[in-house]
C-alpha cells in the first residue's frame, strides 16, 4: 500500500504508473540489487547475468492512494512524482524484515544467503 | 565487449553437412543451436570460433517421439516444445517441470536441450536433470551414431564426451516402471536464474510404498551436475517419509567440490542442495 502526494495531478494514469514503477526500484534495492567487487577490484556484476533486478512476476499487487496538497511555488500546484514510490518501499522492506528477523539493522540487498545466515546464527 | 569477433556462418542442410564442415574446419568451427549460451560466449570474446556451423536449417532434429519403451527427443528441440508436451509430462514429469525454470520466456523459445547438454554449464539444468532420467544420448560423427550414457556424458565444466566432430541428435528417455515419480527443484540464480544449486530426483516405490530404486543427482553446486551416489543407497529399500529423506539428504553435497561466488559461498550451496534434495525427492515420492 503506498500513498503518495504529488500535488495536482494532470494525468492520474501516468501518476500511478510513476508509483508502481518506483515502488518496484525500492523494493529490488532492498532485495537483490547491488554492485559487487572482488577483493582485487575486478567487478563482479557487470551485466544482468550477475546483477539482479525486481520482476514484475515477483512484486505484489499494489494498492495506491494519494493526498493532494497543492504547491505555492508554481501556478498548477503540481509536484514531482517520478521515484516517488522508491522513498517509502525500501524502508517498508528493510522494517518487515528486521522486525521478522528480530535484529536492529541488517544492511541491504536481503539475499537469501544473508537472511539465512542470520537465522542459523540466532 | 558486447560484438563478437568476426566470424563465417554456415547454414547445414544435414547432419552429415555439417559433420564434414566439423571435419573441414577443426579447432575453428563450432556447432551453433539456440545461440544462447554460445552467442553470449562470443560476445564476451570467451569463444572465438571462425566458424559457425548452424543446425537450424537441418529438418528432422526437432520432435518428441514414442517409440519401442522409450520416448526419444531430437537434438533441437526447444525447450518451450518440451515444456509443453503432454507425452513427456506423462512420465517424465521433471523434464517439463525443470525447462519451464529456464531463464525467461524468450530464452526458452530458442534454447535447446541438445545446446544445453553439449554445453555441460556446471549451473544449468538439463545435465541434472538426463542424468536422472538415465537417458542415452546418441551423438552422430564420422564414422556414424554412437549412444552414450548420460552418466558418462558429463566430463567437468563444459567438458563433455563429444568428439570435435561429433554432434548431439537426440536425447532416449526409457518409459519409467508404474509407480515412478520425478521432480525438480532449484534454487535460481535472482539475476540470471541459473542453478545455484538444484536437485532431479526420480523414485520407483514397490506395492507397499517401498523405494525400490532412486536417482538423485546434484546440479550447479559444482563443477558438473553429479549423480548422489549415498543419497540413493540411503533411500532404497525404505518408506519415503519426511524423517527418512532428511536423513537421506543431509549430506546430499559431501563429496563435491562445491563451488562459491557472489551467487553462493560454498557452505550455503552445501546447505542448499540438501534442501533441495530433500524436496524433491519428497515430491517424487508424492507423484509416484
Ligand atoms: C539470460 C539467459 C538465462 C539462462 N538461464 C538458464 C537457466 O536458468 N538454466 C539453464 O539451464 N540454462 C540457462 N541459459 C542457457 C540456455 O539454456 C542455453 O540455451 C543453453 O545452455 C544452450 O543451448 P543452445 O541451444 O542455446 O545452444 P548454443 O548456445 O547454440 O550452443 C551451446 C554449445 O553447445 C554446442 N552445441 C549446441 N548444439 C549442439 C549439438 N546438437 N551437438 C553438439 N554440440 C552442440 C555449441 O557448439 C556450443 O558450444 C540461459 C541463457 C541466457 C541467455
Amino acid at each position: 500500500m503506498a500513498v503518495d502526494d504529488c500535488g495536482r495531478q494532470i494525468n492520474p494514469l501516468l501518476v500511478q504508473g510513476q508509483v508502481h514503477g518506483g515502488i518496484a526500484q525500492g523494493i529490488g534495492q532492498a532485495m537483490v540489487e547491488g554492485v559487487e567487487y572482488s577483493e582485487d577490484g575486478q567487478l563482479l556484476t557487470a551485466t544482468l547475468m550477475d546483477y539482479a533486478m525486481p520482476l514484475a512476476s515477483e512484486l505484489p499487487v499494489f494498492e495506491l492512494d494519494h493526498t493532494i496538497t497543492l504547491t505555492p511555488v508554481n501556478p498548477l500546484g503540481v509536484k514531482g512524482v517520478g521515484e516517488a514510490g522508491t522513498i517509502g518501499s525500501t524502508p517498508a522492506v528493510a522494517a518487515a524484515v528486521a522486525d521478522a528477523l528480530n535484529v536492529a539493522h541488517v544492511d541491504m540487498p536481503f539475499k537469501a544467503e544473508k537472511l539465512w545466515k542470520i537465522i542459523h546464527q540466532q | 565487449m558486447s560484438v563478437p569477433a568476426a566470424f563465417d556462418y554456415h547454414s547445414a542442410k544435414s547432419v552429415d553437412e555439417a559433420i564434414a564442415l566439423l571435419q573441414q574446419y577443426g579447432d575453428d568451427a563450432k556447432v551453433l543451436a539456440g545461440g544462447h549460451s554460445l552467442i553470449p560466449s562470443m560476445k564476451l570474446r570467451l569463444a572465438q570460433p571462425a566458424h559457425l556451423v548452424d543446425l537450424g536449417k537441418i529438418s528432422g532434429l526437432s520432435y518428441i517421439r514414442e517409440e519401442s519403451g522409450a520416448v526419444a527427443v531430437g537434438a533441437m528441440t526447444t525447450y518451450t516444445t518440451i515444456e509443453h508436451s503432454d507425452v513427456l509430462r506423462r512420465y517424465f514429469a521433471l523434464l517439463p517441470e525443470g525447462v519451464a525454470m529456464i531463464g525467461d520466456q524468450q530464452v526458452r523459445n530458442r534454447g535447446t536441450i541438445g545446446g544445453s547438454i553439449a554445453h555441460s554449464d556446471p549451473a544449468a539444468d538439463l545435465p541434472g536433470i538426463v542424468q536422472a532420467l538415465r537417458a542415452d544420448i546418441l551423438v552422430q560423427g564420422p564414422n556414424g551414431v554412437r549412444t552414450v550414457k548420460a552418466d558418462d556424458f558429463f566430463m567437468g565444466m563444459f567438458e563433455t564426451a563429444l568428439q570435435p566432430d561429433e554432434i548431439v541428435t537426440e536425447i532416449r528417455f526409457a518409459i519409467p516402471a508404474a509407480r515412478t515419480g520425478s521432480a525438480y527443484m532449484k534454487l535460481a540464480n535472482k539475476a540470471s536464474h541459473y542453478a545455484v544449486t538444484g536437485c532431479a530426483a526420480v523414485v520407483t516405490l514397490d506395492g507397499d510404498g517401498t523405494c525400490s530404486s532412486a536417482s538423485v543427482v546434484i546440479t550447479g553446486a559444482s563443477e558438473k551436475a553429479t549423480r548422489a551416489n549415498a543419497v540413493e543407497a540411503a533411500l532404497v529399500g525404505k518408506k519415503l517419509d519426511e524423517a527418512t529423506v532428511a536423513a537421506a539428504t543431509a549430506h546430499a553435497a559431501d563429496g563435491l567440490a562445491l563451488l562459491g561466488d557472489i551467487h553462493g559461498s560454498r557452505e550455503y550451496r552445501a546447505q542448499m542442495s540438501a534442501v533441495m534434495a530433500r524436496r524433491a525427492i519428497l515430491k517424487a515420492a508424492e507423484r509416484a
